[in-house]
């Protein structure tokens, strides 16, 4: 019995123990396995690079991939707008390479970007000083990160002349005393503001100034309409909320929260449910 | 320990524990649903495995009876190949028909710890060898026309290593 006598799906499990560009490879042994391996899940995309090139859109969950993504950066093309990556492995280094050296022109063509799964704040200033085209960013760190809204950061958003919208999950906010005017070139394009998994400390000693909070928040960023802030403390909620319209003069919407207030909601759905279910008991009885 | 008594291709039997038969989820699946707990004297026809390889996957269930139940989908597991237990891989040490014979028997039995292992011993048998060096040890004919090839060469060089 020869490995071309196996059936189909003995054979498909074989291949299945490979990563994609090995697989690929394997496509030249002969039509048999051309024809198994191109049935496979993992070497669906075999047209890769033609597919890569006319994306207006990618969006890579990578999760733990432990490869190289070069070669797919480097095939896309101006056709690319929207980019989202989400991959534990994506080092700053990695990062500034993909957009410096693997495909520098790439960088002034994005318009949306999602960074998921980074750590540290210096992707910011590197997207803000590359990605000059951005209108959308939102950046989720995989572990609390700590920002400092201070000038030096607007500055960084300032470079992005059409970000409208910003999005930053995972962080830990540092609200410095308001420095003076001079010092300051507010960030007039972001619209959309949305602050989630922030942190503030829990500590007794802690005492939260919602005053400073907004008041540093609105004079970096003045012109947000829409804001959403997610963030670890129940009590501080309320007193951002009070505080909002009075510092942000053109907000529109916000959406002030906490973390467990999801779980609050499927509660009370479920509550609800629960109820309804016992009403009809009781009137079927 | 009950016993029940499994008939292979080549109709001969063999006795084995129900513990051992039930690690293949095709005889389980028989068992429960014909109500077979032991020997009530009828043999459970293997009709897609002869004897040798009947005896060969009968001794690594045998071995692997304790073993904790494999996950069902883990992919970094499934694409490791550099994990095979010292006894599997001297178990598997036997000429390629056997090896592919083992393979079907386990796909057909559905046992994924067997299936698991000979599948990773073929890959390993692949990995690190260029086209002809594959070729040659599947003893496999290049039938690409050489405009087929070249096709492909063109597909594959996104992927090539650099």
């Amino acid at each position: 019995m020869n490995i071309n006598d196996l059936p189909n799906d003995c054979f498909i499990l074989i291949m299945r123990r490979f990563e994609l560009s090995h697989l690929i490879r394997l496509r030249s042994i002969c039509t048999h396995w051309q024809t198994m391996i191109e049935k496979t899940e993992e070497a669906v995309p075999l047209n890769l690079p033609q597919v890569l090139s006319q994306l207006e859109q990618l969006s890579l969950s990578l999760y733990k991939y432990k490869g190289d993504i070069s070669p797919m950066v480097e095939r896309l093309s101006s056709n690319c707008h929207k980019l989202n990556l989400e991959w534990e492995h994506l080092s700053i280094t990695k990062f500034t390479e993909l957009f410096t050296h693997v495909n520098p022109s790439l960088v002034d063509k994005i318009t949306h970007l999602t960074l998921r799964c980074v750590k540290g704040n210096d992707y910011i200033t590197f997207v803000c000083r590359h990605f000059v085209s951005l209108q959308y960013l939102s950046i989720l760190f995989s572990s609390l990160t700590m920002l400092k809204f201070t000038s030096t950061f607007v500055a960084e958003l300032n470079h992005v002349g059409n970000l409208r919208e910003l999005r930053l999950a995972s962080i830990h906010i540092n609200v410095p005393p308001i420095e003076t005017p001079a010092m300051l070139i507010p960030n007039e394009s972001i619209r959309v503001l949305e602050l989630a998994a922030l942190n503030f400390s829990t500590d007794k000693d802690f005492k939260f100034k919602a005053d400073k909070f907004c008041k540093t928040l609105s004079t970096i960023l003045p012109n947000v309409e829409r804001m959403t802030i997610r963030c670890n403390r129940t009590d501080v909620v309320s007193q951002i909320t009070e505080r909002l319209y009075k510092y942000f003069t053109k907000l529109k919407q916000h959406k002030v929260f906490d973390d467990y207030e999801e779980h609050r909601d499927y509660l009370g759905k479920y509550k609800n449910v629960n109820e309804q279910f016992l009403l009809k008991r009781i009137s079927f009885e | 320990m009950p016993i029940i008594k499994l008939l292979s291709s080549d109709e001969e039997p063999f006795e084995v524990d129900v513990d051992i038969a039930r690690m293949s989820i095709t005889l389980r699946t028989m068992l429960d649903d014909l109500g077979i707990e032991e020997d009530d004297g009828e043999p459970i026809p293997v009709q897609n495995v002869n004897s040798s390889i009947l005896r060969k996957v009968i001794q690594w269930c045998t071995y692997h009876k304790n073993d904790p139940p494999t996950p069902d989908d883990d992919e970094q597991r499934e694409k490791r190949t550099d994990d095979i237990p010292s006894w599997d891989a001297d178990f598997l040490k036997v000429d390629q028909g056997t090896l592919f014979e083992i393979i079907l028997a386990a796909n057909y039995l559905d046992i994924k710890g067997l299936l698991d292992v000979t599948c990773k011993t073929v890959a390993n048998m692949i990995r690190g060898k260029t086209p002809e060096e594959i070729r040659k040890t599947f003893n496999i004919k290049n039938d690409f026309t050489p405009q087929e090839e070249e096709q492909i060469r063109r597909e594959n060089e996104w992927c090539e290593e650099k």
